[in-house]
């Protein structure tokens, strides 16, 4: 995470804040800061989508491509997660500053992706054992103002919401090789079902507390955080991947509170999300009309 | 876990010792948590009474051990590079404990010597090659900062600059000078008076 | 029925040698099939069979040698080195870097051997930043460097119980002994301490059900009861029963996940023990060894002090004094 220099005092400040339940910025610890998100904004990608919270701002595009699916998973497509922290973000991230948590996050989403369950290979599908999308998914960290991993997540999973494949017919010639006709028309295409996709929820203790959306100066003052990658199936929560991170160790019941937490957070994100995502849709309509930029 | 002869305790990273009390104090290996003091370290818990009425637990770890140079220890150190300013040495020597590899000093000119500090000049006190005692003032982002400020530091072990083949290592032949034993050329040097082992003795 | 997807291939003088074929995900549902399942609940939480030794590698200060069944791992603490990148962050802790490197002939796909370095790496250290006083060595970078050997499941827990306990034996402080287990579950049948096979079954057919089903799989999603699968390891301190890390791979629901991860602290219990008995032998050797020295050194002492009796009386006495005047210290004083 990015550093921010904190003086004791502060420090304790914030953990009075968490202990009251009424943090700096006035939230609870269950609250999270506000958020604002677009979609279909970056034209060169097959889905975008920016997401901005409070200080933090992500922008996610999605590429894809055509490939050979795995011969041990002939029927699955593949994902594949770039994060970029940009020395935009801070200064720290020049040269190769960023790159220990751009793996880190690369490989929370990864895990997170992983189980079929949690998001449906089968529809990057084209001809079993034959031909298969290969989903890009490009993150680029453009301000760190905390709480990356929710945010990330948050915005991949409104960009593969974006994402529009598109409609691919197949000819069968002869000997069994397939040709392959990508339509070429922009409005005839087919959507990914992002149902039951995750989303990275982190849970910061600081203190004796456990709270959501932490922010930079608090993710200073907190010894370990868990992240809950919540996907929700049938109007249930599962888990798809968690770990700790921070440098720090809890307890078990602390942990238990911690899962508690972030899954019913995540639960409510999730429903959010996707409320936000058909509301922007319905909006913007098939086309969008005009762009308004993702730097307002 | 006692027994043996001298009743050895063993203790591993993570056992608790004892309670903490005023009249008890942390020693090397030891941490407290919530009002008791738990060993950092494996190796054998070693109570010293022999402060006025405290008590000292530390872990004493048999073998090796992992050193660290930490400020005010007297450190030996080899001279890499000498500029105008400092001096950049090589520490392998911790107290008496030799290091499984060498960390980054930096002797500056300020800290040459005790007085006249503003005449120093650090080509008359060290040339690379010379082996010297140094105490450690601090701990700096990628080098711990030297000093040779005392009378018992400075340089022990230096070679004349021109290079033979069996080369001797000059004596001390004042404060500031060191002489070549087979070619009788005197060089300048920051030397460290050295006691003799005996002298030590007769001291004491 | 084929039970394993190996077959022997004949050499000229009769031996064989066993070859691993192109596997479909037909035969990983043969494998399950051929499985010895456990039991739903298992009931005997125990670790495989475990050697440990520390002070393994002579040439370094920490190191540890772990077999797990037949995993097989090499740890090795070296000494502290300056922190060469200016991390701000961190200023007041010392940095613990962890590199996992495989042996070439650990395991036999060699493609993704890079990729699972760097993630057992990055996890490995995040197992290992908690037990470590970081604060010890301000301003310096601690690396741990862990050599696979043989590969047979349970690779990351091994590699952490591996390191805890070279951590302990280069004298490094750390806050407690660290041990680590794994669980997984695949098919509603919970594995724990899964061999290598197994791991690769939860991976490779991580369908859950077979691709002959897969329609099946889907209609089942829809009727509720998902196929759980997943993968545990927990890293646990038990001093303070403190959780050092868990991570969770696969699709669990939570009640699943706290079933998997307290089995797997039952187990790192018994590990502990384990490592707790190995530990203290060592500081015995060590301690013995350390009074054998001790008693050596002392008998050259007497008997450099002899000597110099024996040359004093012999009238070196003189030598010895005139020695001691040419000091240039002593005039000058």
């Amino acid at each position: 995470m990015a550093y921010v220099a904190l003086s004791d005092a502060e420090k304790t400040f914030i953990l009075h804040g968490v202990e009251e339940d009424f943090r700096c910025d006035g939230r609870s610890r269950r609250d999270y800061r506000p958020m604002e998100l677009e979609t279909g904004l970056v034209s060169n990608a097959s889905g975008s989508a920016r997401l901005r919270l409070a200080n933090t701002d992500i922008l996610v595009g999605v590429k894809t491509e055509i490939e050979v699916p795995d011969p041990l998973t002939p029927e699955f497509g593949k994902l594949e997660f770039f994060v970029d922290c940009s020395a935009n973000a801070t200064p720290e991230f020049e040269g190769r500053g960023g790159s220990d948590l751009a793996q880190e996050l690369v490989l929370s989403l990864q895990n997170a992706y992983e189980s079929p369950l949690a998001f449906d290979y089968r529809t990057l599908c084209l001809i079993p054992g034959q031909q298969c999308w290969k989903l890009y998914i490009d993150i680029l960290i453009l301000e760190c103002g905390g709480n990356l991993h929710d945010a990330v997540s948050l915005a991949a999973k409104a960009a593969l919401f974006n994402t529009k494949l598109p409609r691919v017919t197949a000819t069968l010639l002869d000997a069994g090789i397939t040709d392959l006709i990508i339509s070429d028309n922009p409005y005839d295409c087919t959507r990914i079902g992002i149902d039951t996709v995750p989303l990275l929820v982190t849970v910061c203790k600081i203190g004796d507390f456990c709270l959501v959306d932490p922010s930079a100066e608090e993710e200073v003052c907190s010894t370990v955080s868990m992240v809950v990658s919540v996907s929700m199936r049938n109007g249930e929560a599962f888990l798809s991947g968690t770990h700790l991170t921070g440098g720090g160790a809890m307890h078990r019941d602390t942990m238990r509170n911690c899962l508690q937490l972030g899954l019913s957070i995540g639960e409510h994100l999730d429903t959010l999300l996707a409320k936000m995502l058909r509301q922007e849709q319905e909006r913007v309509g098939p086309k969008r009309p005009k762009t308004v930029g993702f730097l307002k | 876990m006692s027994g043996q002869e001298d009743e050895t305790i063993v203790c591993l990273p993570g056992e608790r010792l004892c309670p903490t009390e005023d009249n008890i104090v942390l020693g090397v290996g030891t941490y407290e948590q919530n009002g008791y003091i738990y060993a950092s370290k494996s190796g054998i818990v070693n109570i010293d009474e022999s402060g006025e009425n405290c008590q000292i637990v530390s872990v004493h770890k048999p073998g090796f051990h992992l050193t660290i140079p930490a400020t005010g220890d007297v450190v030996t150190a080899r001279v890499l590079v000498t500029t105008p300013k400092f001096a950049k040495c090589a520490i392998f020597c911790v107290r008496n404990v030799l290091l499984e590899s060498s960390y980054r000093g930096l002797l500056r000119k300020e800290d040459v010597r005790e007085t006249e500090k503003d005449r120093v000049d650090i080509y008359k006190s060290f040339k690379p090659g010379d082996v010297i005692l140094a105490r450690v003032i601090n701990q700096m982002e990628q080098s711990f900062l030297l000093t040779t400020a005392e009378n018992e530091l400075g340089v022990v072990i230096a070679y004349a600059s021109d290079a033979r083949k069996n080369r001797v290592p000059m004596v001390p032949v004042g404060w500031s000078e060191m002489q070549c034993p087979q070619t009788t050329i005197k060089e300048p040097r920051k030397v460290a008076k050295v006691l003799p082992e005996s002298s030590i003795n007769d001291v004491k | 029925m084929l039970r394993v997807t190996q077959v022997k291939n004949s050499l000229l003088d009769g031996a064989s040698i066993a070859e691993e074929l192109y596997s479909t995900p037909q035969d990983g549902d043969n494998f399950f099939e051929s499985l010895e399942k456990p039991a739903k609940e298992p009931e005997n939480l125990a670790p495989r069979n475990t050697f440990i030794r520390a002070g393994v590698v002579t040439t370094v200060r920490g190191s540890a040698y772990m077999e797990y069944g037949n995993t097989k791992v090499l740890a090795i603490v070296s000494p502290p080195k300056e922190l060469i990148r200016a991390s701000a962050r961190r200023m007041n802790m010392g940095v613990l870097n962890c590199y996992v490197n495989f042996a070439a002939f650990a395991t036999g796909e060699l493609e993704s051997v890079p990729e699972r370095e760097r993630l057992l790496s990055s996890m490995l250290t995040k197992a290992m930043e908690p037990v470590v006083c970081r604060t010890e060595f301000l301003n310096f970078q601690l690396d741990v460097r862990v050599l696979i050997l043989d590969d047979d499941g349970c690779l990351l827990s091994t590699a952490i119980n591996c390191c805890g306990v070279a951590l302990v034996e280069s004298g490094i402080s750390t806050y407690d002994l660290i041990t680590a287990s794994t669980a997984c579950i695949y098919r509603d049948h919970v594995f724990l301490n899964p061999s290598a096979k197994m791991e690769e079954l939860l991976w490779k057919h991580r369908t859950g059900t077979g691709t002959s089903t897969g329609s099946d799989s889907k209609d089942n999603t829809s009727t509720k009861s998902v196929q759980e699968h997943g993968l545990i390891i927990t890293a646990s301190l038990d001093t303070f029963e403190q959780i050092a890390q868990c991570q969770q791979c696969g699709y669990l629901s939570p009640e699943t996940y706290m079933k998997l991860m307290d089995y797997t602290l039952a187990i790192n219990k018994s590990l502990r023990q384990l490592v707790k008995g190995v530990l203290t032998a060592r500081v015995r050797e060590q301690h013995e060894l350390d009074l054998r020295e001790k008693a050596e050194s002392a008998l050259e002492d007497q008997r450099l002090a002899e000597v110099i009796e024996r040359l004093k009386l012999r009238g070196l006495d003189e030598f010895i004094q005139s020695n001691i005047k040419e000091d240039p210290y002593v005039k000058k004083q």
